[in-house]
């Protein structure tokens, strides 16, 4: 039998082993780059065209996705209807499968009659990216959402709707405003999630210098020609974003825990 | 006047049975029955928060069963109050008011907040007050709008012994000032009882009314006839 002592020692050594695991990677990508060639590297016409794309289109879709996510949750939370457990079931297939393998979905249904009448507009395009980055995040975003209002007591809006407010009014006056916390981490996890997104945008809007070259693309085609100092630019930019997207949940979710 | 005709309403394994209610205006009713006994589910059938499957619901003589909460003209306060967490006391207050689009908001929410006492923490946050204060809140939000009905589910639930009653009597202060109907549902007999209302008994999805059927059902559960339904 295992002690409270070494039980409670087994615990902290896995954390500080994990802690320790991603200080190494970091560390290591440090260690091929000095702050010089990092700078030169960030200001490259390459890296700030990646940086300038990954910001568009990873605003884009994500605006997109919350758009659309929000009043689908909303949907999955307070509806009963029929083929809602299905729903609920397949919109988790997004989170599950691969991203590479949605890219190639969507690759295929471009293929289709119907998919040709807009493939010119995403295949190797642009807009491709953005559609790659919206399947990636839509259902997990969705998914976010719903949790968020599930934790939203419907007897807020039974209140409200009692004070005279209609559905829609006690959606946007109560139940929106309630769950400000959980939109703002769904927000910034699949504008994170699609800013670092790959395997779906290779598929559709291939890998493209200075055209379809997002800041994960820009890592991949540099390890190509070997250019580490550009790649390790490219990482520690990411990085710096992930970083960023954790400290703005964490601080707002703690001002915002009392509601 | 609010008058509730063969009601039923099935919810998994409970029923609501064939309820039959008239409240006069100005009236307060208290509904008491044990944990379990249908009344909260009656309020939300009254409030229009339930379809009830069959029966009618009429506010001053208007069928009102098929019309959504917010064209019922009453005001429903749950056992946890749900203030909006997101607005202060006064915004609470406002609420239905703004929603309705009422021209006089401001002089509203001072009369209310005059009403239940609580004028000096308009601008306080809800989450800070007290049990007893939430509860004056939500019925200063509830009246705010000049509702036909209010509803009160469990009141009290939430409060101590001496809050309990000076709530109660603040409660019947509020009743005699504002004249409004008052339909009040409670698990608590000891603090429902004193605030010289009519009383009505629910049980396992059924209502009694007529007092002999409220006293025997007092007698048999308390094993004594509480003073104020001696005195009729």
């Amino acid at each position: 039998m295992m002690g409270d002592r070494s039980f409670s020692l087994l615990a902290l050594a896995s954390l500080l082993a994990l802690f320790l695991f991603f200080c190494v990677m970091l560390l290591s990508v440090l260690s091929h780059v000095g702050p010089r060639e990092l700078i030169s590297s960030l200001l490259s016409e390459e890296i700030l065209f990646s940086i300038r794309l990954s910001l568009i289109t990873a605003t884009i879709a994500t605006s997109a996705c919350m758009v659309i996510a929000i009043p689908a949750a909303y949907a999955l939370s307070r509806f009963d209807f029929t083929g809602k457990k299905v729903i609920d079931f397949i919109l988790y297939l997004p989170i599950g499968i691969p991203p590479v393998a949605l890219g190639a979905t969507l690759l295929i249904f471009f293929s289709t009659p119907l998919g040709r009448i807009f493939s010119t507009r995403f295949v190797f395009e642009v807009p491709g990216i953005i559609l790659a980055q919206f399947a990636v995040i839509g259902a997990l975003a969705t998914k976010i959402l719903k949790a968020t209002f599930d934790g939203v007591d419907r007897e807020y809006e039974s209140v409200a709707r009692t004070l005279g407010c209609t559905k829609f009014q006690s959606f946007y006056k109560v139940t929106l405003p309630l769950a400000k916390n959980g939109l703002l981490t769904a927000a910034t996890i699949s504008w994170v999630r699609a800013m670092g997104e790959f395997g779906a945008t290779v598929m559709l809007a291939g890998a493209v210098r200075m055209k379809t070259e997002t800041l994960p693309i820009a890592i991949w085609l540099n390890l190509q020609t070997a250019d580490v100092v550009k790649m390790s630019s490219a990482i520690l930019i990411l990085v710096s974003v992930g970083l960023a997207a954790l400290a703005i949940i964490q601080k707002f979710g703690r001002r915002w825990s009392a509601i | 006047m609010i008058r509730v005709k063969n009601l039923c309403k099935r919810l998994g394994n409970f029923e609501l049975r064939d309820i039959n209610l008239r409240v006069n205006s100005g009236e307060h009713l208290v509904i008491l029955g044990p944990i379990g006994s249908g009344k909260t589910t009656l309020l939300k059938c009254i409030a229009g928060i339930f379809v009830p499957d069959s029966g009618t619901v009429e506010i001053d003589g208007r069928d009102v069963t098929k019309l959504p909460p917010e064209k019922r003209n009453l005001s429903y306060v749950p056992q946890d109050y749900k203030l909006f967490p997101h607005l202060n006391v006064a915004e609470n207050v406002a609420f239905g008011l703004r929603v309705r689009g009422d021209s006089n908001v401001e002089g509203r929410v001072r009369e209310m907040l005059e009403l239940v006492g609580l004028t000096e923490l308009s601008s306080g946050h809800v989450e800070r007050l007290s049990e007893g204060q939430k509860q004056l809140v939500a019925i200063a939000r509830a009246l705010a709008i000049r509702p036909s009905v209010l509803l009160l589910d469990e009141p009290f639930a939430r409060l101590d012994s001496v809050v309990k009653a000076r709530l109660r009597k603040k409660l019947a202060r509020i009743h005699e000032e504002t004249e409004t109907t008052i339909i009040h549902v409670t698990h608590d007999f000891e603090a429902a009882l004193g605030l010289r209302s009519r009383v009505a008994v629910m049980d396992g999805g059924r209502l009694l009314q007529e007092s002999s059927e409220v006293t025997g059902y007092l007698q048999e559960r308390l094993g004594y006839i509480p003073v104020d339904l001696e005195r009729g």
